[in-house]
């Protein structure tokens, strides 16, 4: 009897999420969605929003040819315009841009078409503008750009030491001081690019702890060269042989191809001690000596989330600004190369786990300065200026960044939105071009 | 060493005796043909029911959603398109019949819509209407000499303007991207010019850009028709395009008339600027106007420099544009992409330029004395 009841119960259950799974997959082979893409799938940057958009969209069961991609759309007038509204007229319910320099135009369709829900990837400004149908969203790249900076710092810590596996050794050219020459090839001077930049920078401060020199702890300094484009193949190659040239011995990057790790595994095939880390994708095919990891986002969280929204007819609740680091698994390292130091994984493993819990604060004011001081307070306005009229376009409110937990201080990010607003210049950190 | 046969094999002989029926009727078996041609294509590229495909290229025009749903924003965009491809064809008319090949439109709409962008840009303390009126007449006049550049020298010295205006257009991106750079400053790129207050901000009627600059482009076809039949000045156009000794004999001032024809042309290339940055995009680029300066070259010709043939044409090509669009974006066929999509557009488009040409001239080979004889004899009556 028992057993029956059982059975009974097993068997409604099942039937209960099998009504449940039929009303979601109806709802989902009606649902319509629209993905506008600065690329195409033979750039990293897309490549990664259409991952990530797939993925989320097999999860939740929309069939794929609901799914309304417009390619190649450059930041460029009615282009952006066009792709956008193609989706809106094949019936997409909300629809995404994946470029900072889409969501103008992103705006301007959300205050036309009222119904559908209007999402610009890395925008800044959609809860300032009072549309509930329109959002922001990114991950906090700034998390994951740090552990890749452990994982290059280890690696210094292990060629001071003299330990590395493929023999190479460091020469006086790549210090000045007591400190490693390292570079990092940057887009664009902006929020973004210099909060991923200073995060990379603390991390290899972080692996490379407890070095030393001739009797004296090893620092770091940092010299980073901009490209002015997010994707420039020739422009990041060319950058990251100046600054191998200059004795750096570690690229980062924050810019969408794979420039710099060509010219770092090419500079290593001609014996010079260099190596790279990528964003976006695995650089160990193009640099198969030379990458260590790559920071990478994780787009499948967000999609997942605001798709799931979107198909159960609240869009408008999506949150107007969505950021997430390590704590959803929204960003990440690529695996690890061959040439990553000796128990690389156990400390990557370890930090990752303290951003998880939320234990580690990346911006931790105690492990950087600003001319030689410890900073106290950074207030950040929040206001949109136009910048060709230099007009205010959204006023924001300014707010203090700099924030306690515990006895721990730290500058805050991503939190008062999604965009990055880090944008301090810190101590061992040199722009070369600009 | 004699030439032993100074006839040659072929010759190109200019029809006499074709009624405009058949002429009509050869472009549109033409016509029909190309249509076959591109299906078998699209099933060749595509490997899929090629009825499909262009059932695709027509909802570029006539859009439905996914779930069936008929709406407006894809055929607005084709009337975006149409009007464009129709003010330009207009634009370049007057200066066509006169012979003068103008292939500079492309650069004229960027001079008129970088002077747009500058007045939307330093001007934001006028009122809208003000700047929209500046902005009018800025791009008229910054285009028009634009365009007159070519024809001093056209006019004094004779230049090959064809060579001359194309060149031009390369200036013209290479000045709007180094001003777009300034403007830009360390950011990726321009902002939409005053997004905010919408300053220098054409109105929209029913909120769409399309329909204000429909109903003008209307107006442009009855005036450009009017202006070319009618008035004197249509007439010496007319008279120079055919030979600039009788104009000079007549008494017509060929510089002057070439300058001004040519400054009309360019001024209204720069009009379509100004709306591309006034009322369509809201911000200029090295791109703006796509390569429709270029295309509406081709419409006018089809259209014999006709402004009201000029209507079916353009309308043909945008519509052929934004299926093709259409269908690559639809994912209907992987090899289906935007470039082979596009392909159709201008198998058509050659399709009836052959068209064209047949009815108009004929091959005549050696052995056939008598149909030349017959043709030249035809001719020799008409005075031609």
């Amino acid at each position: 009897m028992k057993k029956g009841l059982l059975c009974l119960a097993g068997m409604s259950f099942s039937l209960l999420s099998l009504v449940a799974c039929n009303n979601t997959s109806s709802n989902a082979s009606d649902f319509v969605c629209g993905l506008v893409n600065i690329g195409d799938a033979t750039e990293t940057y897309t490549l990664a929003h259409i991952n990530g958009f797939e993925a989320a969209a097999q999860k939740l069961g929309i069939p794929k040819e609901n799914i309304i991609y417009q390619n190649n759309v450059h930041e460029d007038g009615s282009l952006v315009t066009r792709g956008i509204e193609n989706c809106v007229a094949e019936g997409a319910s909300i629809v995404f841009t994946n470029s900072y320099g889409h969501q103008g135009y992103t705006y301007a369709a959300a205050q036309k078409y009222k119904d559908v829900t209007f999402v610009a990837d890395t925008g800044d400004y959609a809860a300032l503008t009072g549309l509930d149908n329109f959002k922001n969203a990114f991950t906090n790249i700034y998390e994951a750009r740090y552990v890749s900076g452990v994982v290059g710092g280890l690696k210094l810590k292990e060629l001071v030491a003299g330990e590395s596996k493929d023999s190479r050794t460091l020469s006086d050219s790549n210090f000045g001081g007591n400190n490693i020459k390292i570079g990092y090839v940057g887009a664009y001077t902006y929020a973004e690019v210099i909060s991923g930049y200073t995060a990379f920078y603390l991390g290899v401060q972080r692996g490379l702890e407890g070095a030393t020199r001739n009797g004296q702890p090893v620092g770091v300094t940092m010299d980073v060269f901009f490209t002015d484009s997010w994707y420039d193949q020739d422009a990041e190659q060319q950058a990251a042989e100046g600054l191998i040239d200059d004795g750096c011995v570690l690229i980062g990057q924050h810019a969408d191809s794979s420039g710099a790790p060509n010219a770092c595994q090419a500079a290593y095939g001609q014996g010079k001690t260099v190596y790279s880390v990528g964003y976006n994708v695995d650089m160990r095919e193009v640099a198969p000596d030379a990458a260590l990891t790559s920071a990478t986002n994780n787009w499948e969280v967000y999609y997942e989330y605001a798709l799931g929204l979107a198909m159960e007819g609240k869009g408008k609740e999506i949150a107007a600004d969505w950021a997430r680091g390590y704590a959803e698994d929204a960003v990440g390292i690529t695996d690890l190369g061959k040439n990553a130091a000796e128990g690389t994984a156990a400390v990557v493993e370890q930090i990752e786990k303290e951003l998880h819990d939320g234990d580690l604060h990346v911006f931790d004011t105690s492990k950087f300065t600003v001319d030689g001081q410890h900073i106290t307070s950074q207030k950040v306005d929040f206001s949109i200026i136009d910048f060709a009229t230099g007009d205010v376009r959204f006023e924001g409110e300014e707010k203090e960044t700099v924030k306690k937990d515990g006895d721990v201080t730290y500058v805050e990010e991503s939190v008062d939105r999604s965009a990055p607003y880090f944008q301090i210049k810190i101590d061992g950190i040199t722009w070369k071009n600009k | 060493m004699k030439a032993k046969n100074k006839t040659p094999l072929v010759r190109i002989v200019r029809r006499q005796d074709v009624s405009r029926t058949k002429r009509y009727l050869a472009m549109f078996l033409c016509f029909v043909g190309a249509l076959l041609l591109s299906t078998l294509f699209l099933y060749a590229v595509g490997q899929k029911n090629p009825l499909e495909a262009w059932q695709y290229i027509v909802q570029g025009t006539i859009g439905y959603t996914r779930s069936g749903d008929f709406n407006f924003i894809k055929f607005y965009q084709f009337l975006q398109s149409f009007v464009v491809l129709l003010a330009i064809a207009l634009a370049l008319s007057p200066a066509y019949r006169m012979r003068f090949w103008n292939i500079g439109a492309q650069g004229q709409i960027l001079i008129g819509g970088l002077v747009t962008s500058a007045i939307m840009i330093y001007g934001t303390s006028l009122p809208s209407a003000v700047i929209i009126l500046f902005s009018i007449l800025a791009s008229i006049l910054a285009a028009g000499i634009w365009g007159l550049i070519p024809a001093f020298f056209k006019a004094k010295f004779n230049t090959n303007e064809t060579l001359f205006t194309l060149m031009l257009n390369y200036i013209a991106v290479l000045l709007v991207t180094l001003v777009c750079n300034i403007w830009k400053g360390a950011h990726s790129q321009m902002p939409i010019i005053n997004q905010g207050t919408q300053l220098g901000w054409l109105p929209t009627i029913l909120g769409e850009t399309s329909i204000l600059p429909a109903i003008l482009v209307a107006i442009l076809v009855i005036t450009t028709f009017c202006y070319i039949r009618f008035t004197k000045h249509g007439y010496e156009v007319q008279v120079v395009g055919e030979s600039v000794q009788t104009a000079r004999y007549v008494g017509i001032n060929v510089s002057k008339v070439i300058m001004r024809t040519v400054f009309l042309s360019a001024a209204l290339c720069g009009l379509v600027g100004f709306f591309y940055v006034s009322n369509f995009d809201h911000m200029i680029t090295p791109t703006t106007g796509g390569s429709y300066g270029f295309t509406a070259i081709i419409v006018c010709w089809l259209a014999n420099f006709n402004p009201f043939l000029m209507i079916p044409y353009s309308a043909l090509v945008a519509f052929l544009e934004r299926g093709a669009t259409n269908l690559s974006n639809s994912g209907f066929a992987e090899n289906l992409n935007e470039y082979s999509s596009q392909f159709i557009l201008f198998v058509i488009i050659l399709a009836i330029l052959i068209g064209k040409f047949f009815s108009q001239y004929a091959f005549v080979f050696r052995a056939n004395a008598n149909r030349l004889r017959k043709c030249l004899l035809k001719g020799l009556l008409k005075g031609e």
